[in-house]
This record gives C-alpha cells, sequence and structure tokens, in this order.
C-alpha cells in the first residue's frame, strides 16, 4: 500500500465515507485529504462510494396509499380496545391456585409408607417405646398384646397423651418403627408433642433387642396396668378395639439424634375426624408429622 | 405568515391539550418517511404499512414519556426500526419452517395436486415476481441490491442515503456506537457498489457515477 502524508490506503478507505459525510473529526479530516491527494487509487474509491450514495439518493420514495392521520382517532380507539380485550383475556387465563381437598390416596400412601418402613426396620431390628393410654387428661395404664398375649404397659405421667382414650375411646393401632435410641423426649409444649414427651418420660423405654413382631396395645377403658412400656419390644401396634377407627402413628428413630424422633399420623377412617376426637388436628391432607 | 411549529412543539402541545390535531400533525410529517424506510427494509408494502401503523400507535402510547433528549424524528425512527427488525425475524421463522415438498408432482398431480410450493419454484433472493421482471431498470436492481445487504447494513444506509439522519441520530436509532454506524455505513455502501458492479458487468454496463 502506498503511504501518503497522514495515513495508509487501508486506514484512509475505511474513513472515505464518512469523509464523503462529513461526519469526520478535526483530525481525520486533514489526514484523509493529504491522502487523497497523492493517492489515485483511494480517489476513485471516494468516486465509487459517492456514486452509490446518488444511486441510492435517485431510488424513488415509496408513498403510502393512504393517509393515517385522517383515521388516527379510530386506529388509537381499536389498538386501545385490542389492548383492554389483551388484557383481559391475559387475566382469564390466570387460574387461581386452589388447595386441594383431602386426598385419600395421599393418606393411602402415608399409610403404605408407614407400613413399609416399619416391616423393613422391624426386620432390622431395635427397640422402641410407643405409648398409648387410655386416660384422659392423666395418662393411663394401657394393655398391650403380643399377638394373642396381652401386656399391659404402665404409664404414670399426668399430661395429655398422644391417645386420649378415655375422652374419645377411639380404637388405635400404632405402628412403631424401631430405633437403637431407647431415650426419646421432646421439648414441644403442644398438645400433641406434649404428650408424646409424656409418653416417652413416663415409659422410660429400654432397648428391648430384635424383634421382629409387632405387638397390639389395646388402650382400656378402665385404666389397668400391668406392665411397664419399656418391657415391650418394638415395633409396636397399639389399637383400641371398641370403634372401627384406626389411626397410625410412625416413630422413626434411625436418621435422628438422641433426643429426636419422627412421629406421623396417618388417620384411616373414613370421616376423617379421628384426630379432632383425639384432640389431635390434622392438616388438609389428613396427615400430621411431628418433630420431637 | 404562521410559523409552523417544530415536532418537540406539537408533542408539548398534545400533552398539554391531548388534541388529537396536533398528533395527527406529527403523523402527516412523517408516515411517509416512515414508510418508504420500512418498504427499503422489508420489501412488502404490505408489511410496511403495518409498520407505519404501529409505529403511530406505539408513538401515541408514548407520547408521556418522549423525552427531549433525543429529536421527535430520532424516537420515530427507533420505534419503526425496532418493528422493522421484528417483522424480519418473524419472516425468518416463518421460512425456516415452510414446508417445501421435492419433486411430487406428478404424484400430488394424479392425486389432486398440492398448494404447497416446490423447491424449485422458490427464487434464490427475497425479490417478488414484480420485481424480477423489472430487474433491468436501475431502482429494480438497485432495491434488489439493497435488499441482499445483510439488515444492519441496511438498515444504516437507508437511514442515512435515503432519510438523511446523521451518525450520531444513526447510531440512537439502531442503539450503537457511531463508530459501528460509521462502519456498517462505509462497508454497506463498498459491498452494494460490488454487487451492483457484479449485475453491470454481466449486462455490460458498469456502474458510473452520473
Amino acid at each position: 500500500m502506498n503511504d501518503f502524508r497522514g495515513g495508509n490506503c487501508k486506514n484512509v478507505r475505511e474513513l472515505l465515507s464518512s469523509y464523503r459525510d462529513a461526519e469526520l473529526d478535526s483530525n481525520e479530516r486533514p489526514m484523509v485529504e493529504a491522502h487523497l491527494e497523492g493517492c489515485a487509487d483511494c480517489r476513485e474509491e471516494l468516486a465509487a462510494v459517492e456514486a452509490v450514495v446518488q444511486s441510492l439518493k435517485r431510488l424513488p420514495a415509496a408513498t403510502l396509499s393512504k393517509d393515517f392521520s385522517l383515521d388516527i382517532e379510530s386506529l388509537i380507539k381499536k389498538s386501545e380496545a385490542q389492548k383492554a380485550s389483551e388484557n383481559q383475556t391475559t387475566e382469564e387465563k390466570v387460574i387461581p391456585l386452589k388447595r386441594k381437598k383431602p386426598v385419600m390416596w395421599l393418606a393411602a400412601a402415608a399409610a403404605a409408607l408407614v407400613l413399609m418402613v416399619g416391616a423393613y426396620v422391624s426386620t432390622t431390628g431395635g427397640g422402641v417405646p410407643i405409648v398409648a393410654t387410655g386416660g384422659g387428661t392423666v395418662p393411663q395404664d394401657v394393655v398391650a398384646t403380643n399377638n394373642s398375649a396381652v401386656e399391659k404397659v404402665a404409664v404414670s405421667e399426668d399430661r395429655p397423651l398422644v391417645a386420649d382414650a378415655s375422652t374419645a375411646p377411639t380404637p388405635l393401632r400404632i405402628t412403631s418403627v424401631a430405633g437403637t435410641d431407647s431415650s426419646t423426649s421432646s421439648d414441644n409444649s403442644s398438645n400433641t408433642t406434649a404428650s408424646a414427651s409424656t409418653t416417652t418420660t413416663a415409659v422410660q423405654p429400654a432397648s428391648t433387642g430384635e424383634s421382629t413382631s409387632s405387638t397390639t396395645i389395646a388402650a382400656k377403658p378402665d385404666r389397668t396396668s400391668t406392665k411397664k412400656i419399656d418391657q415391650i419390644s418394638a415395633p409396636v401396634v397399639a389399637s383400641a378395639v371398641k370403634k372401627p377407627r384406626s389411626i397410625e402413628v410412625e416413630m422413626h428413630l434411625d436418621d435422628l439424634s438422641n433426643n429426636q424422633a419422627l412421629v406421623a399420623f396417618t388417620d384411616l377412617s373414613d370421616d376423617g375426624d379421628s384426630f379432632d376426637n383425639l384432640g389431635i388436628s390434622t392438616d388438609e391432607d389428613g396427615l400430621y408429622a411431628i418433630k420431637m | 405568515m404562521e410559523v409552523e411549529l417544530t415536532d418537540e412543539a406539537h408533542v408539548q402541545k398534545y400533552r398539554q391539550s391531548k388534541d388529537l390535531n396536533s398528533f395527527s400533525i406529527l403523523v402527516r410529517r412523517y408516515q411517509n418517511r416512515v414508510y418508504n424506510a420500512a418498504y427499503r427494509m422489508l420489501g412488502s408494502k404490505e408489511e410496511a404499512e403495518e409498520v407505519v401503523q404501529d409505529t403511530f400507535i406505539k408513538i401515541h402510547q408514548g407520547m408521556d414519556g418522549f423525552r427531549s433528549e433525543a429529536t421527535f424524528a430520532a424516537w420515530v425512527f427507533r420505534i419503526s426500526h425496532n418493528l422493522c427488525i421484528d417483522a424480519l425475524r418473524f419472516k425468518k421463522k416463518r421460512s425456516a419452517i415452510q414446508l417445501v415438498p421435492f419433486k411430487t408432482r406428478s404424484i400430488d398431480e394424479a392425486e389432486g395436486g398440492t398448494d404447497l410450493p416446490e423447491a424449485d419454484d422458490i427464487p434464490d433472493s427475497s425479490l417478488e415476481p414484480a420485481q424480477v421482471l423489472d430487474v433491468k431498470e436501475e431502482s429494480a436492481v438497485l432495491e434488489a441490491s439493497l435488499r441482499s445487504l445483510p439488515e444492519s447494513q441496511r438498515a444504516v444506509l437507508v437511514l442515512h442515503d435515503l432519510e438523511g439522519f446523521q451518525y450520531q441520530e444513526i447510531a440512537e436509532i439502531i442503539g450503537a456506537s457511531i463508530g459501528t454506524v460509521r462502519s456498517r455505513l462505509h462497508y454497506g455502501r463498498i459491498k452494494l457498489k460490488e454487487i451492483l458492479d457484479s449485475y453491470y458487468s454481466s449486462q455490460n454496463q458498469p456502474i458510473t457515477p452520473r
């Protein structure tokens, strides 16, 4: 490339359009002019650029077939109506989220999970304290049955229990998942959790070793007590027998620390108000889980 | 003699009075310029008219938001430019999914034919049939050549060489730097010259400045 005063051809050519359009600054313009004086190639390039620009300027302007200014009012009203319609359509498309009513499949799934975990843990061993009492505000003895044998569980706490069979003698079926920790406790003060705490505190369960059998605990209104719960092997199923209602309670201790247990209640009855009768409130799905 | 109000004065007047006459004056001033630029960008009269209509609807909706840092003209063309870009992208998407049967005429004719065009029927360029017929005319050649440029170069050529905007205004309209405008404008012109030279050399009519 030729190098004339102020710059080479490559640099100058990039500026030729701007030079032609008078869009160069005060430093660039003299440099380009100086180069053009001594460079025929760049002058030719500038002439070609000018020819293209002139060709474009000769293009006939396209003109509208109608005058939008004449009906601009109707056009604006139409667009506003369309916009309002679109907004309304958008609002109609919004479907409000509704919380589902209690679904039976969820309760069934929870029950199945309880049973599966219970079965698994019961085959792997571990004693778990389970309490169901027939007392009202005063915890009562519980009769526990293991297969055909009846075991009586003594509970001597004065606080509300998990399953209160005296005020609501609802039959209970409690499935417990065995854990290796024998001392569970809770700091919660609600009725439900307090009862669980009471249960644990009252029974003072001890590790009962390997067990693959289920124990049924029957809450008896006569409040007789023949056996302390810490003598019960886990998993334990406690059920009251007077009404065809059942609630499953799972206590899973495997993954929790020494002083914690996870308890899940599943209302298996048809009317769904078993927990209310027991003084335990449930959510809409009929499932109540407490960490204690 | 009554002094003609500036664009910005009409904008101010409309804001205060909401008198559509002031807005109509602005529409009259710009509708053909917007239409011409949109037509050069899109190559379709119908689409260009839609751009004009949508441009002034958007301007009306945004009259209260117009700031006088930019000229009213640059604001109008920024809106129309964006609408043109949207239209071009929509066309690209639509053409990308066009169903094109290959050499199925004999089968289709036996079965009653098809409305779909065949691959051989589709022209290589975006020229409309009427434009292909008029391709010998200089303006038609130039239109076709302009349309074959990349849209980024085509836009600055239209805005500068057809609509007369300065580099700074074009930078505001297309949302780029002045250096980008300068570069696109120059290389767009050079490319357009090459296309025209190529056409006229094949016709033994090299382009010359008049």
